[in-house]
This record gives structure tokens, C-alpha cells and sequence, in this order.
């Protein structure tokens, strides 16, 4: 392998990794505020769909997007409305949400199949860094949404460590009384995160079926909303971590890609393997947090799946 | 309000039931389906004849395995999301049997069968082990086992153990001696079991010794504690039950109807978490909600039959499910609400 | 009474909670640069009051007054903003987040970027002008408990609060920490706050208070400057009696030990001194009391006798036999019970019923127990009678247990455990939470059980229940035996300088 085709992988990794950074950077805001959204799955097809779908009822790939966005935030609503005001069991409602997502995208779908819809969000060399030898090829020689990406890592970073907001939601993710106590809507702020969430599954959705490819295919998120889950997880809740980690699975998916090219038995398996990588690493990442459970450091929040009681007055 | 209490929770679910149908018409009419003709469609696909009946049991024997493994691992508040993996650890376990060894026939089934639920209790004590003694949350740990379970499987029905020559992933047939016993045209001898089990793990966690365990541990640690319970002992028991029963649900599938190795149906596992939640943890109410679950999959499979969309199905499964879970929720907080009020007054 | 300029006063405040009087024309006079302490036993509306001064809840009558001004409080965020903090028991900190986050959580700012340079010099400046030394950059849970609450108290002051309310403030301090806590309030009123702080615990007042308010079933009984009160007028002003009545009628002939412990030592829990060498017996008809302040050692005593928690070092005998190996199953056969403190948590499950409760520490011993079944029918009959005997106010036995009132709760959790007359009972603060009817019921059982010839130890923090029924008294300070009172020699200010940590020559 020369450094050329090392290059161009990288840059296809970094395309790859991108639905995956947007869904887990939405879900690191939601558990990061004590809810845990199991249902990411779901959300992500039925963004899918709604692109392709408002992409070919307006002749515009930016209304689909929005629309996919729209969709992502109704289905938020939906779960949070159960979660937060409800109070009902997280993980029961994730699953049921993945089922509720996965069955509308079907279902709606069902004529959209295999449609190309004729466009897509086209990739932008940004100018002057774009030439930059292989940092530019890699990072800057993508789509729009790409470099939306980037921006929401830092904007979501900016906001969780340096906004009195953002410091909020951890509290309420950690310790939601101490967060009511001085006078901040604990409900509220699960809410917003919810439907942050959502609607950043929405668009890694909407990523999938307009921007990386241009139609729409029946579970067509083929598992990357529980990648998602473990992504959060491996990055330790940590928005420039996750960064990371998600460029390192973004590149593990593009080995594989490679390696089912090259065919036998032998790469098969390892195919197999490479795709059990995230998930192993985010149970290892578990497992040495659990040892240092007393530097928490890198711990789940503590109130994360517990639903908030808020006493009487 | 004036609803007695014995029929709230009954009532909330059928409720919802109706909501949820409710619901899922707006979605037939928003796309100019025939409503009545598809529900006609799916009663009549699953419980219209003896066949149908049949076929939705089929469905619901391996929910009712992975809705008991949830609701024993639930009682004790160990929250095992792993069904699902667990379930084709079991698979797994019985291929590893049926397609490597040749035992004579009672012989091999017992080795398939204990086989299966080795492997699968084994991949439920990672998860226990993890959160005994690495303070580990066992959802998360559990949920990313199901995938790394599910890949294993995978990398072995399209590598080494593939069926030579064959178009699709599966493995060899299992030998006669491997394969479940039938009843009827496409039932297996699990049908039986499953109440048999369902009715043993009522009576066990109701009467027994450990059972009361389980309780005591699902309800506080402390008072555990103080009655000299070892909650690492029962944790670590509870996930082993619950991951073997798992695992049945695994074999049922592999060595009952498919007869072979294969990427089992995704989602079993996940749905036995919901039907063992709508039914409150309780063993006897989870083949009931199996059952329910059963007929609603295999209305599913009737409308492809019907020339209608079956992901329609799917959208009707989680509006039923949504419904049920605010609505039971619900109940269940203002019945036991309502309980120690009434007792404040005396 | 005159409204002063200066001052806060709450006036005629009245609040209920269903049937319950929390607080009954409550009027409380607060002076500037004045510890005042808010005396009073568990349940005489102390809390309330400071809850309502600090806006959690609304009176249902009544006014509050600063300085001249009447106001109203609609949430906590309304007495924030008029300068009232208070310091919970539980303190409300994020663990993960460090001293400076957590004060900046709390501040009143509405910037949306978080200065933390500037916050952290500020809450430095704080610190070092009312004595209250903390890194800001430290993480909370490296914290100890003592170095927490000042974190709670830098919040307070950080965002200007002008009056403190502390509630039950060295209820989780070591005594050390305690001292520490009681100059840096002294500080702080020094500086021209007003320091309010509620407690039960006598000594506290006289150690840290100017002036202090008694509080009695929701009323107030009297207001005295530090100079007019003594631990002998507080406590007799607290319960409504002068020195209660010793409640032992005749001497039961002790017999054998019963229950004896030497050189135990485990590890602390936080908060707590852990058992640093503790030693000590109980004879067969007879009561030793083991008074002391809280978070010395008493909930791991007693967890350690009764075999749940393990001993580090040394060795515990149930009449005369060795069991420091046992486990709390074994002690249990051999006839040792244990009434825990913590009813609701630990000494019963709260959703379970009173049958199966009954069950709770049973259920593996015949006859409960038929092989590997229970026997439900058996519990069920000794719900029933035990219901009877000990009159408990339930619909059924088949009620929840959470929904039966604590003195009901109590007397289920000590019925199951004297059922078959025990050998050796250790019981841990029997009557907190109870109203006196159903305190003098538990008092009167563990009377009955020393006359059968149990041997009890006697934990609590109440001192005038150890004093009314012990034959001898011990006090545990810091995970040691301070000194060892008969009955007729025990006198509260020889206790409560052990208590506190002072031996006087023992008699």
C-alpha cells in the first residue's frame, strides 16, 4: 500500500465516519443530560427516508436534509415526551423507538427503494487549505456536511465546557437535584438535549442516503446507530475523544470495505472481526473506566437512564 | 379516578392495544391503504385457522425464552439487555455440537442442548463478571456483547462452517439426532417446555428460596445485605439463568425449525426485553405477551401473503408498545400510589 | 413585637402537610453577626422553618420580614436572589465536577461563557476572607466530607448569600471537623452574616451558638441567649420535662455474658471513624447503652456484631462461644438479632409486604424454611399474631410496609427480631422518628426482653434513652470505648464530655 492509496482511504474514512460522529455527537449531548437514547437506530432510517422523500418532492437537497432533521426532531419529541415527562423506562422506549423508526422507514419507503434521486450533496475543496499535501486531501475535499461535522464538534465542546448552559446539562446528567436547586429546568434541559440528539440522528440519517449515496435502501443504517452507542462509550462521553474514535471506526469500516475485495475465507473472518471492533474497544474502555472508577474522570454521568422526580413543594 | 384497581393494568394494556390500532389506521388512510381489510387480513393470517395459530406460535416460542430470560435477570434489577446475543450464543453452542461431533441419538440432543446454554450463560457471566467486579453498567456492556455475538456468528456461517456450494449463509444441516423434536407441522417440542419453564420460574420465584432471593436483591441491596444475601452471588446466578434461557430461544431456532446454523432473525432478543416489560416481569404474563407478540409478527408475515406492505406490522408493534408503555407506566405509578393513601387514612 | 430595621423575622409562620402541623405560628427574631442555633428533636419543625425561610416551601400563613421589608418567596430562587442560602444535610455537589464548577453552577451570573480564571481568583478571595481554604480546581469526590460542606458554604457565599442556613451541619462531621466548623461560623457571623443552624444535639449549641431557639412539636418554647441556657435547661426545654424518669423497675439479676466483643477494628465508611479497637460485654438481663455522637463508629459496631460486616482485628463471642468466623446467618441460629438503624433501608424491604418482611432474615431457618420452599402460610401466621401483640395499625397483612407509619414500622422490625427470645439483641437508635406513644412501646418491649434475660446493647444517640434504660453505659468516640458508667454513676456532663471527647475521671 503507497501513501497515495493510504491518502484516499483516509479521506473515504473520514466521509464514512461522519454519519457516525454526527448521531454519537447528538447522543453524547443526551447522556450527557441523564437520558439514554437506545433508539438512535430508528431515527437515523427514518432521517433517511425523509431526505430522500423531500429531496424528490422539492427538487432540493437542502430541504430534504432539513426536512430529515424535522423528522428526527418529531420522533425526539415523541421520546422524550415518554422519558422525561412520563418517566418511563429508557431502554423500553429506545427499543420501542428503533421498532417505531425502523417500521415508518419501511414502510413509507416502500416505493422510494432503489430510486436514484439525481443528486447529492456534492463534495467542496475549501480553498488554500484544500492544498495542503494529504491533511487537505483527507479533511478539506469533503461535502458540506462533512465540515458541519467538524464545526459541531467544536461547538458542542464549546457548549458542554465553557457555557454556563452546557455546565448545567452535565450537572443534570450527574446530579439533576443539585441542578434544581438553583433554579434550573431540569426537565427543560433534557428536553432540548433530546431533540438535539434527534435531530443530529436525523441528519446522519439524512447523510447516509443523500450525501454519502443518493437513495434510499431499506435499513440501509445497517447497524450505525448502535456503533453510535458504543462510540459515546469509547470516547467516555468526551466530544473531542470522540472525535477521534469515530475517524478510528470510520477507518476500520473502510478496511473492511477493502478487505472484502480481496476475498477467501481468511479476510472474511477478519472482515468479522474488524466489525466486532468497536464494539470491543467500548466494552474494554468500559472495563478499565469500571477499575478507575474512583478517578471519575471518564465515567457515565451518574444519573444517566434514571428518570428525575422533582419534590413537592 | 374510580377504576378499581385489579383492572388497571389489564385495562391500560388493551387500551392501548386499541390506541395503538388506532394509530396505525391514521398511517393506512395517510397512504390510502384499506384499513378494515388489512386488519381483516392480519386476524385472519394469525389466528384466523388452526395453521395460523400455529405459525404465530412459531414466532412466539423464542420471544416467550428471551421475555423469561429478561424478566428473571428484571426481578433482581439487573438490567440484561443481552438477550439477544445470548440467544445466538446458544445458537452457536448447538452448531458447534451438531456439526462437529456425531453422537449416538438422546445422546447428542442433550449435548446440543446443554451446549447451547453453556455458551450462552457463559456470555452472560462476561457481562456479570464486568459489573461485579469491574463496577461495569451491565446495559452497556451487555448491549455491545449482543453485537460482537451476533458478528462471531456471522464470521462462522459465511467462513469456516458455510455450507459448501450454497448461494445463502448457512451451515450444513444438523443431523436428525441434533434436530428438536416436532409437533404438528411446524411446531417443536419447545411449545411444551415453555409453559412448563414459565410455570417452574413462577413457582420458583414465588416460593422458593432463591427466588425470594432475587427478590429481596431486585428490591434493596442493603436489606440484602442485612439478610445475609450475597447480592455478587445472586447477580451473577440471575445472569446465568437468564442468559441459558436466552440461549434456548437460540436452539429452538437453530435446531427446531431452521435446522441449521444461520444469521438468526435480529430483534428477538430486544423484543423479549418489551414483552417481558408489558407483562410486569411476571413469568406466566410473559408467554401470555409472547403470545400477543407472536400473532401480531406473524399478521405480519399474512399481509405479504396479502400483497400489503409488512413493515405496516412493524409500525402497528411499536404503536401498541408505545401506548402500553406510557399507559402502564402510568397505572402502575398511580396504583401503587394509590395503595399507601388509602392506607394513610386508617 | 416590633419589626426592626434590622434583623430577620419570621412571623406566626404556620405550615401543614396533610394532617401533620409542621410548624404552629412559628416566630423567630435573627440578628446580624448572631449564631443562632434552632433547637429541637426529630420532627419539632425545625427543618420546615428553615425550608420555608429559604423558600423550598410556601407558609401557609404568616410573614417574613428582612430587615423592615416584608417579602414573599415564590421558589429557593427567589430567596437566593435576596441574599438567604442554605446548606442541606445531603449536600447537593456534583461529584465529577470540581469545587469551581460547582460553585459556578450555583451563581447568579446570566453570561453564557463561564470566566472560570476570573471565578476562580474570585472564589480564592472568598475563601481566604471568611477562613475557608478548598482548591477550586480540586474534584469533589477527592474531597473529604468536612472539606465538602465548606465547598457548600463557598457556594453560598460566592454569590453574596448575606444569611446562612445550615441544617444539621456536623451531623457527617468527625468532631475534629466539627471544631473546624464551628470557628470558620464564627467567622463568618464575625464578618456581619446572620448563621442560623439547626440541630438536636445539646452540646452543639452551647459549643457554637449566641443565641438559640427551642422548638417543640411545631412551636416555639423559648428563645434564650447562650449566657441563660445549660444542657440541663436546653434538654428539659427540648422534650418538656426536667431530666426524665429512669424507666428500670428493680434490678434484673445479670447473669452470664451474653454478647461480648474485644479489640474490634474495622475499616471506616465515609464520614465515620471506622471501630478503632472497641471492647466491650453485655450480660444476660441487662441493657448496656453505648451513647455517642453520630459517625463514630456506631452503625459499623453494630453491623460487626451482628456478623454483616467483617472485623479486621479481633474477636466476638455470643455466650461464650467464638464467632468471630461466623457469618450473620450462623450468629443468627445461635440466637443474636440486630434491629438496624436504618428501618427502611435496611431492616425491611419497603415494598414487601408484612408477611414477607416476616420472612426477611428467616427464611432459610425451619421452620420457615421446607427444603428449599417457604413456608408462607407459617409467616403469614406470625404476621397475624404479631400484629396483635404489638397492635400494629395496618388494613392487613398483606399491606406494603412503606405505606404503615415508622412507629408501625419499627414495631414489626423489633416483633420479627425478638419473636424467639433472643440470646444477645443489638439495636440501633430504636425510637428516631417515633412519637413519644410509640417510643415508650419500643422502650417497654426491650424492658420485657432484659426481665426474659436477654442481653441487649442498647445504641443511640438520644442520650436521655440511654440514661432512662441502660444499666450501664458506655460512650463510643471515634471508634474507641471512652469509659465505662453503671447506672447510678452516669450524669450527663460526664457523658457528654465523653461524647465530646474529654475524658473526665470516671467515677
Amino acid at each position: 500500500m503507497n501513501a497515495t492509496v493510504l491518502v484516499s482511504m483516509l479521506a473515504t474514512s473520514v466521509a464514512a465516519a461522519s454519519p457516525l460522529l454526527l448521531a454519537a455527537l447528538g447522543e453524547l449531548v443526551v447522556e450527557r443530560s441523564g437520558v439514554l437514547n437506545l433508539g438512535i437506530e430508528g431515527i437515523m432510517l427514518l432521517g433517511a427516508l425523509t431526505a430522500v422523500a423531500a429531496t424528490l418532492g422539492s427538487g432540493s437537497v437542502l430541504v430534504g436534509i432539513a426536512c430529515a432533521i424535522a423528522a428526527g426532531m418529531l420522533l425526539g419529541l415523541l421520546f422524550a415526551f415518554l422519558t422525561v415527562t412520563i418517566r418511563a423506562d429508557h431502554v423500553v422506549a429506545g427499543l420501542a423507538m428503533v421498532l417505531l423508526g425502523d417500521g415508518l422507514s419501511s414502510f413509507a419507503g416502500h416505493g422510494l427503494v432503489g430510486i436514484d434521486i439525481g443528486q447529492n450533496v456534492p463534495p467542496l475543496a475549501l480553498p488554500w487549505i484544500s492544498d495542503i499535501p494529504a491533511l487537505g486531501q483527507i479533511f478539506f475535499r469533503q461535502n458540506a456536511l462533512v465540515y458541519f461535522s467538524y464545526l459541531m464538534v467544536a461547538v458542542v465542546w464549546y457548549f458542554l465546557y465553557r457555557t454556563r448552559p452546557g455546565l448545567a446539562l452535565r450537572a443534570a446528567g450527574e446530579k439533576p437535584s443539585a441542578v434544581d436547586v438553583v433554579g434550573w429546568n431540569v426537565f427543560r434541559i433534557r428536553y432540548l438535549a433530546v431533540l438535539f440528539g434527534a435531530g443530529m440522528a436525523g441528519l446522519a440519517g439524512a447523510f447516509l442516503s443523500v450525501a454519502y449515496l443518493s437513495t434510499w435502501a431499506e435499513g440501509m443504517t445497517a447497524g450505525r446507530g448502535w456503533v453510535a452507542l458504543a462510540l459515546v462509550i469509547f470516547a467516555g462521553w468526551h466530544p473531542i475523544k470522540l472525535l477521534g474514535g469515530a475517524y478510528l471506526f470510520g477507518f476500520a469500516y473502510i478496511l473492511i470495505a477493502q478487505s472484502q475485495v480481496l476475498g477467501g475465507v481468511f479476510y472474511m473472518i477478519s472482515t468479522y472481526v474488524m466489525q466486532m471492533f468497536p464494539y470491543l474497544m467500548a466494552i474494554a474502555v468500559l472495563a478499565v473506566m469500571g477499575r478507575r472508577a474512583m478517578k471519575q474522570r471518564v465515567g457515565a454521568p451518574e444519573a444517566l437512564a434514571l428518570p428525575y422526580v422533582r419534590e413537592e413543594r | 379516578m374510580a377504576i378499581p384497581l385489579w383492572l388497571r393494568l389489564p385495562g391500560a394494556f388493551v387500551l392501548s392495544v386499541f390506541l395503538g390500532m388506532a394509530a396505525s389506521s391514521v398511517v393506512l388512510v395517510a397512504v390510502h391503504a384499506p384499513v378494515l381489510e388489512t386488519f381483516r387480513a392480519i386476524f385472519d393470517g394469525a389466528v384466523g385457522s388452526w395453521s395460523a395459530l400455529e405459525s404465530s406460535l412459531v414466532f412466539a416460542e423464542p420471544i416467550a425464552f428471551t421475555g423469561l430470560a429478561a424478566a428473571v435477570a428484571f426481578r433482581a434489577r439487573v438490567w440484561n439487555i443481552g438477550g439477544e446475543g445470548q440467544m445466538v450464543m446458544g445458537a452457536f453452542g448447538a452448531g458447534l455440537i451438531a456439526l462437529n461431533t456425531s453422537l449416538p441419538a438422546p445422546l447428542m440432543l442433550l449435548a446440543v442442548v446443554a451446549c447451547g446454554m453453556a455458551c450462552a450463560a457463559i456470555w452472560a457471566f462476561i457481562s456479570a463478571a464486568l459489573k461485579v467486579w469491574l463496577g461495569v453498567n451491565e446495559v452497556l456492556s451487555s448491549l455491545m456483547l449482543n453485537y460482537v455475538a451476533i458478528l462471531w456468528v456471522q464470521s462462522l456461517v459465511y467462513g469456516p462452517w458455510r455450507e459448501p456450494g450454497g448461494g445463502w449463509p448457512y451451515s450444513a444441516y444438523f443431523p436428525d439426532e441434533a434436530r428438536l423434536p416436532t409437533l404438528g407441522s411446524e411446531l417443536d417440542i419447545c411449545v411444551i417446555f415453555a409453559p412448563l419453564i414459565a410455570l417452574a420460574l413462577s413457582t420458583l420465584l414465588r416460593f422458593s428460596r432463591w427466588g425470594f432471593e432475587i427478590t429481596v436483591v431486585g428490591h434493596s441491596h442493603e436489606a440484602a445485605r442485612y439478610a445475609a444475601i450475597s447480592v455478587t452471588r445472586i447477580t451473577i446466578l440471575v445472569m446465568l439463568v437468564s442468559g441459558a434461557l436466552a440461549g434456548i430461544a437460540g436452539i429452538q431456532q437453530v435446531s427446531g425449525s431452521a435446522g441449521r446454523l444461520y444469521v438468526l432473525t435480529p430483534g428477538y432478543g430486544y423484543l423479549g426485553i418489551l414483552v417481558s416489560w408489558l407483562a410486569g416481569h411476571d413469568p406466566l404474563l410473559v408467554l401470555v405477551m409472547a403470545v400477543f407478540y407472536g400473532v401480531l409478527m406473524q399478521g405480519g408475515a399474512a399481509l405479504q401473503i396479502a400483497q400489503i406492505d409488512p413493515s405496516l406490522v412493524r409500525i402497528i408493534q411499536a404503536a401498541i408498545i408505545l401506548f402500553a408503555l406510557a399507559g402502564l407506566t402510568l397505572a402502575r405509578r398511580s396504583q401503587s400510589r394509590l395503595h399507601i393513601s388509602k392506607v394513610d387514612r386508617t | 413585637m416590633s419589626q426592626s430595621e434590622q434583623g430577620v423575622l419570621l412571623s406566626s409562620i404556620c405550615k401543614r402537610f396533610g394532617d401533620i402541623v409542621a410548624n404552629d405560628c412559628v416566630d423567630l427574631v435573627l440578628k446580624r453577626g448572631e449564631i443562632h442555633a434552632l433547637l429541637g428533636e426529630n420532627g419539632a419543625g425545625k427543618s420546615t422553618a428553615m425550608n420555608i425561610l429559604s423558600g423550598v416551601y410556601l407558609p401557609d400563613s404568616g410573614e417574613i420580614y428582612l430587615e423592615g421589608e416584608k417579602v414573599r418567596f415564590r421558589s429557593p430562587w427567589d430567596a437566593v436572589r435576596r441574599g438567604i442560602g442554605m446548606v442541606h444535610q445531603h449536600f447537593q455537589l456534583v461529584n465529577a465536577f470540581s469545587v469551581l464548577d460547582n460553585i459556578l453552577l450555583g451563581a447568579t451570573d446570566a453570561s453564557l461563557h463561564l470566566h472560570r480564571r476570573e471565578a476562580a481568583d474570585r472564589v480564592a478571595a472568598v475563601g481566604r476572607e471568611h477562613g475557608l481554604h478548598v482548591d477550586p480546581h480540586a474534584l469533589i469526590w477527592q474531597l473529604t466530607v468536612g472539606q465538602r460542606q465548606k465547598v457548600e458554604i463557598l457556594k453560598l457565599l460566592y454569590r453574596g448569600a448575606d444569611l446562612l442556613l445550615l441544617d444539621e451541619p456536623t451531623s457527617v462531621l468527625t468532631p475534629s471537623e466539627a471544631s473546624d466548623l464551628y470557628l470558620a461560623l464564627r467567622r463568618l457571623a464575625d464578618a456581619g452574616k446572620y448563621v442560623v443552624f439547626i440541630t438536636h444535639k445539646l452540646h452543639e449549641v452551647m459549643a457554637a451558638a449566641d443565641r438559640v431557639t427551642v422548638l417543640r412539636r411545631g412551636r416555639v418554647v423559648a428563645s434564650l441567649e447562650r449566657s441563660e441556657a445549660s444542657i440541663q435547661k436546653l434538654g428539659s426545654l427540648m422534650v418538656g420535662a426536667s431530666m426524665p424518669d429512669l424507666r428500670l423497675k428493680g434490678s434484673s439479676k445479670p447473669g452470664e455474658i451474653a454478647l461480648k466483643a474485644e479489640g474490634a477494628q474495622t475499616k471506616a465508611d465515609r464520614g465515620t471513624s471506622g471501630l478503632n479497637g472497641v471492647t466491650l460485654d453485655v450480660k444476660a438481663g441487662e441493657i448496656l447503652g453505648i451513647a455517642g455522637v453520630a459517625g463514630n463508629g456506631q452503625v459499623e459496631l453494630a453491623e460487626c456484631l451482628a456478623g454483616i460486616r467483617p472485623l479486621q482485628q479481633g474477636k466476638i463471642w455470643l455466650n461464650g462461644k467464638d464467632v468471630t468466623g461466623s457469618d450473620a446467618r450462623s450468629r443468627l441460629r445461635h440466637g443474636l438479632r440486630f434491629v438496624p438503624e436504618d428501618r427502611l433501608g435496611m431492616g425491611l424491604v419497603p415494598q414487601f409486604d408484612i408477611v414477607d418482611n416476616m420472612l426477611l432474615r428467616d427464611y432459610r431457618e425451619r421452620p420457615l424454611a421446607k427444603g428449599i420452599w417457604i413456608d408462607r402460610r407459617l409467616a403469614a401466621k406470625r404476621a397475624e399474631s404479631l400484629v396483635r401483640d404489638y397492635d400494629v395499625r395496618a388494613p392487613g397483612i398483606n399491606t406494603a410496609v412503606r405505606a404503615l407509619s415508622g412507629g408501625n414500622q419499627q414495631k414489626i422490625l423489633i416483633g420479627r427480631e425478638i419473636l424467639a427470645r433472643p440470646v444477645a439483641l443489638v439495636v440501633a437508635q430504636p425510637t428516631r422518628g417515633l412519637d413519644i406513644a410509640a417510643a415508650r412501646a419500643v422502650h417497654d418491649r426491650l424492658l420485657h426482653l432484659r426481665e426474659e434475660g436477654t442481653g441487649i446493647i442498647l445504641i443511640s444517640e438520644d442520650l436521655d434513652e440511654i440514661l432512662q434504660l441502660s444499666d450501664r453505659v458506655v460512650v463510643l468516640f471515634e471508634g474507641t470505648v471512652r469509659g465505662v458508667w453503671s447506672r447510678d454513676q452516669a450524669d450527663r456532663s460526664a457523658l457528654g464530655a465523653a461524647m465530646g471527647g474529654h475524658l473526665l475521671d470516671a467515677a
